[in-house]
């Protein structure tokens, strides 16, 4: 599965990475997320403590991706990539560097996609909902050449803890410039959107809510795709059995060719790999359903 | 079904804001109006739009003044949410042909731009209207200022190539620009839409023109006041019906697709009616078993056309309800069908 996060330099992307993976580790309702690669996991994780001593991460300058899993009670479920975009790929010019088109690229092709919204800078810097506007609208565009399948899409309001999201006019401040992108959603049928308010200081907020709810997603689909191989394995068993009879047996012999008995217990076999896959994924994706049940999307 | 694509010619003199209308009009709709986008086919060009239009509402430099005979053509998509509307060509005319010593090529250039509009906009500067509305000025003094000669012989030529060639009338824009100067003493911008509207005959003869459909639209980006200056006060910034003319001509580009939605429906559903009255007959009598093949085939026809009606029908319904919507943005704002003003 692979995830694109996107936002505005400073909204505070790679802290969210870096506090949303030291939570994972200590893991939350028996899920947890390891990175494959031990140096990224090192990195995250003095990035974390960094952070928690409010030494924030320098701005990224470059596309940077993590090879992670989601992990339940210790076993491996879902791998997943995640790909961090420095802040002027969403909006810059194809000649300013090759991560404008590969960002556009991943909004293309990615399974989920965390955009990131500064909460702080929108209630007090005017240009930041012009900015916010733009970004949801660059976002638009991209999408709007997607293929038509379930996608995820948390749209982050970061530093939540330094504004009061429930007085009426601040949301109205934070949500204004994402109401297009947001209405634009909701008319889908295959985009799910959230806008989840996060912060990473010292009173953390709903840090683990986007990835987890961008991991649903992947664990729902997987779960299909598995359930959809499983069905039509046990369908093509059934067919290429009702047509085994002696003579085909003897025949196939033969030709040298595989028999119906033969091609039914290929798929007999293939059902039983598909269904061996899906049982492990069933507790997870109700863990996750439990979870996030509450979380509103359009 | 194929994206319709409009068509868009933008006429107007040296200095009377078309830049400016375009970079405002554009960043307006990039960030969505009613649910309804516009954004540039190139990605670049519209970080070029948009970077144009944060120097003037961060440092209030307008764009400076585009050089003649740079015309500048853009690739538009418009859409409502995901959805792609259409795609607009739009061209900023600069050349030649709109100065008083045109050459034959400039013009038949121009001519022939015009000739394949869908919509045309006829930029008037508001600074150079303000003179007569304060009655300083002639009706004649406004006619030389914004070339209307020019404009009108020129729309003249293009409704005739296109009745010539038995193609729609492209539908008009009379875009006033700096709508802010409109106001005057004990005079409302509305008061001086009025003087415009009960003199548009003289100023777009073309606007009276038969199965002819013309908007006028004021906008301003902000209230800058009668000087040309190239800095602004960026609190004076104050963009305001800019996204009305895209509305407009996607909306009248629409409602000449419905009249074509129209006659294809009426063919489908007579074709059908032949292909049913064919099978009824020869369904009669004895030999109806001996052309089974035949009714059946015929009965496949008569099923696609009805399955082409329904899809015909559900576009017919969306385009309707499109257009409400879309006419719903207009509101209150004087168009001209056919000679006769609606308001």
């Amino acid at each position: 599965m692979k995830i694109v996060m996107l936002g505005h330099s400073g909204a505070g992307k790679t802290t969210y990475l870096s506090l949303m993976y030291a939570e994972m580790q200590v893991g939350i309702g028996g899920f947890q997320v390891r990175a494959k690669d031990s140096g990224q996991h090192s990195q995250l994780l003095a990035d974390a403590r960094a952070i928690r001593s409010s030494r924030y991460p320098p701005i990224t300058n470059r596309r940077a991706s993590y090879d992670l899993a989601l992990r339940y009670n210790g076993a491996e479920v879902l791998p997943f990539t995640w790909r961090d975009h420095r802040g002027g790929a969403a909006t810059g010019r194809t000649s300013d560097g090759e991560d404008v088109g590969q960002l556009h690229q991943d909004l293309l092709q990615s399974d989920a996609i965390v955009m990131f919204l500064d909460g702080y800078a929108l209630v007090h810097e005017p240009a930041a909902a012009k900015n916010a506007s733009r970004l949801s609208a660059h976002v638009l565009r991209a999408m709007r050449d997607r293929p038509e399948v379930p996608t995820p899409l948390v749209i982050a309001v970061t530093k939540s803890d330094l504004i009061d999201i429930d007085d009426d006019k601040v949301s109205e401040k934070v949500f204004a410039p994402v109401e297009g992108l947001a209405k634009a959603i909701a008319a889908t049928k295959h985009i799910f959107g959230t806008i989840i308010p996060v912060a990473c200081g010292p009173a953390p907020l709903n840090v683990v809510v986007p990835v987890l709810w961008s991991l649903r997603f992947g664990l729902i689909g997987m779960l299909v795709r598995l359930s959809t191989e499983l069905e039509s394995s046990v369908k093509a068993a059934n067919s290429a059995a009702s047509l085994d009879t002696l003579a085909d047996r003897v025949g196939s012999w033969w030709r040298g060719e595989r028999s119906y008995a033969t091609i039914a217990e290929n798929y007999r076999q293939a059902a039983l790999r598909a269904q061996r896959q899906i049982q492990p994924l069933i507790k997870p994706a109700e863990g996750l359903e439990q979870m996030l049940k509450d979380i509103q999307y359009f | 079904m194929a994206t319709p694509n409009l068509k868009l010619t933008m006429l107007g003199t040296t200095g009377s804001g078309k830049t400016t209308f375009l970079l405002g009009m554009y960043n307006t709709m990039t960030v969505g109006v009613q649910g309804y986008f516009l954004y540039t086919a190139d990605p670049d060009e519209g970080v070029d739009l948009e970077e144009a239009w944060d120097q003037l509402i961060e440092q209030g430099e307008l764009p400076p003044p585009t050089a003649e005979n740079q015309s500048k053509r853009y690739q538009f998509v418009f859409n409502h949410g995901f959805d792609t509307l259409v795609t607009v060509e739009w061209l900023d005319y600069r050349g030649g042909a709109m100065m008083d010593k045109a050459s034959a090529a400039d013009a038949a250039e121009l001519r022939e731009q015009l000739a394949a509009s869908d919509s045309i906009y006829l930029v008037f500067d508001g600074a150079r209207l303000a003179p007569w509305l304060n009655k300083k000025a002639s009706i004649q003094d406004v006619q030389k200022w914004l070339r209307i000669g020019r404009m009108t012989q020129l729309l003249q030529h293009a409704t005739q190539d296109r009745i010539s060639r038995g193609l729609p009338l492209p539908s008009l824009v009379v875009v006033i620009t700096k709508a802010d100067l409109l106001a005057g003493q004990d005079r409302e911008v509305g008061d001086a839409l009025q003087t415009i509207i009960d003199n548009l005959q003289i100023l777009v003869p073309a606007a009276y023109v038969k199965d002819v459909t013309t908007l006028l639209c004021p906008v301003q980006v902000g209230n800058f006041g009668p000087k040309t200056p190239l800095q602004v006060d960026v609190s004076d910034i104050d963009p305001m019906g800019l996204h009305r003319p895209m509305v407009f001509s996607l909306m009248h580009r629409l409602t000449e697709g419905l009249h074509g939605h129209e006659d294809q429906l009426s063919r489908q559903r007579a074709d059908q009616s032949a292909a049913d009255q064919q099978i009824a007959a020869l369904n009669q009598g004895f030999g109806a078993y001996f052309r089974s093949r035949k009714i059946a085939r015929l009965q496949d026809t008569s099923t696609s056309y009805a399955a082409a009606i329904v899809n015909q029908e559900r576009q017919f319904q969306h385009d309707q309800s499109l257009i409400a919507r879309l006419a719903a943005e207009l509101e209150g704002h004087p168009i001209i069908r056919n000679g006769e003003v609606e308001l």
